[in-house]
């Protein structure tokens, strides 16, 4: 899959970036949902957002609902990466349209568990 | 409610374990004052204020960094530092807003370095705080409960209750 890897801290790009290498993905990166969303106006075409909650200039919330509004883009596959645990706030943006959330920290096994519910095999 | 130590190493450990692949103790051995500290925080709002704070020497941030980014020691700028320590601590801070009551919401982090920097909270006293022990250092973690009147000072030997003083800035 070609993963779009979305989140302000170089360090957490740099590891999910890593971990999707070693899972055999592509991938690319935004530091930001305005970054992201850029990438996917420009034509950028992906199997799956993987996008952090908390960042600045567009946060994670702020991104799915304007993927959400975009036709071209509404079908892509989101799943939140974040520390956020609070139901209230998960229900928000599950509601918005992510499809899954990965809880900061994970591990490899986690992640390639999430990525595994969205291979075209799996839809 | 409340956080405790034993939260603060829960947390901690774990996000070591899973994002550094590095086990880590706590440790009684204090944090001692040394010219390179990175200071970094994520202050939480709503329900529960306060702030989570990180203070690493330079050498276990810098490894901490080369960790999440896959590359040497030597290579890590200032930039991959605080990038790495500004995740760490915000990762700390959001599994320790998990333990609050709801709603409460997470600021970015910052990061600061330097000589003798000093990092005040104004209206905070340290509700908890653990040392832990790295192969390449003592780091500490500590919470703040933002109270009505006076602030904490968080400096390199550790932190402690400044009570009612002279209004200091938050980060100086």
């Amino acid at each position: 899959m070609k993963v779009l890897v979305v989140d302000d801290s170089r360090a957490m790009r740099s590891i999910l970036s890593n971990i999707l290498k070693q899972l055999g993905h592509q991938t690319d990166e935004a530091g930001n949902g305005q970054e992201a969303y850029e990438k996917l106006l420009a034509g950028g075409e992906f199997d799956l957002a993987l996008v952090d909650w908390n960042m600045p200039v567009m946060n994670g919330l702020e991104f799915v609902q304007k993927v959400r509004a975009a036709p071209a883009h509404a079908g892509m596959p989101i799943v939140m990466v974040t520390t956020e645990t609070e139901q209230s706030q998960m229900a928000m943006v599950m509601q918005a349209g992510a499809n899954q959330y990965v809880m900061k920290p994970f591990n490899k096994d986690t992640l390639a568990a999430k990525l595994e519910l969205f291979t075209p095999a799996a839809r | 409610m409340t956080l405790s130590a034993d939260d603060i190493a829960i947390f901690a450990k774990e996000i070591w374990t899973l994002v550094l692949g590095q086990a880590i103790a706590t440790s009684d051995r204090p944090l001692l004052k040394e010219a390179g500290l990175i200071n970094s925080c994520v202050h939480i709002t709503g329900a529960w204020r306060g702030t989570v704070v990180l203070v690493l020497p330079r050498a276990v941030a810098e490894n901490a960094a080369a960790g999440m980014f896959a590359m040497d020691v030597a290579a890590m700028t200032q930039l991959h530092i605080h990038d790495a320590v500004g995740e760490l601590v915000n990762m700390i801070g959001g599994n320790l807003k998990s333990l609050l009551p709801p709603p409460c919401f997470l600021s970015l982090p910052s990061v600061t370095h330097g000589q003798d920097v000093e990092m005040n909270i104004i209206g905070g006293r340290c509700l908890a705080k653990m040392t832990f022990e790295t192969p390449n250092g003592v780091f500490l973690v500590a919470v703040m409960e933002h109270a009505a009147d006076g602030h904490t000072k968080v400096s390199g030997s550790g932190v402690r209750e400044w009570g009612q003083q002279a209004k200091l800035p938050v980060c100086s």
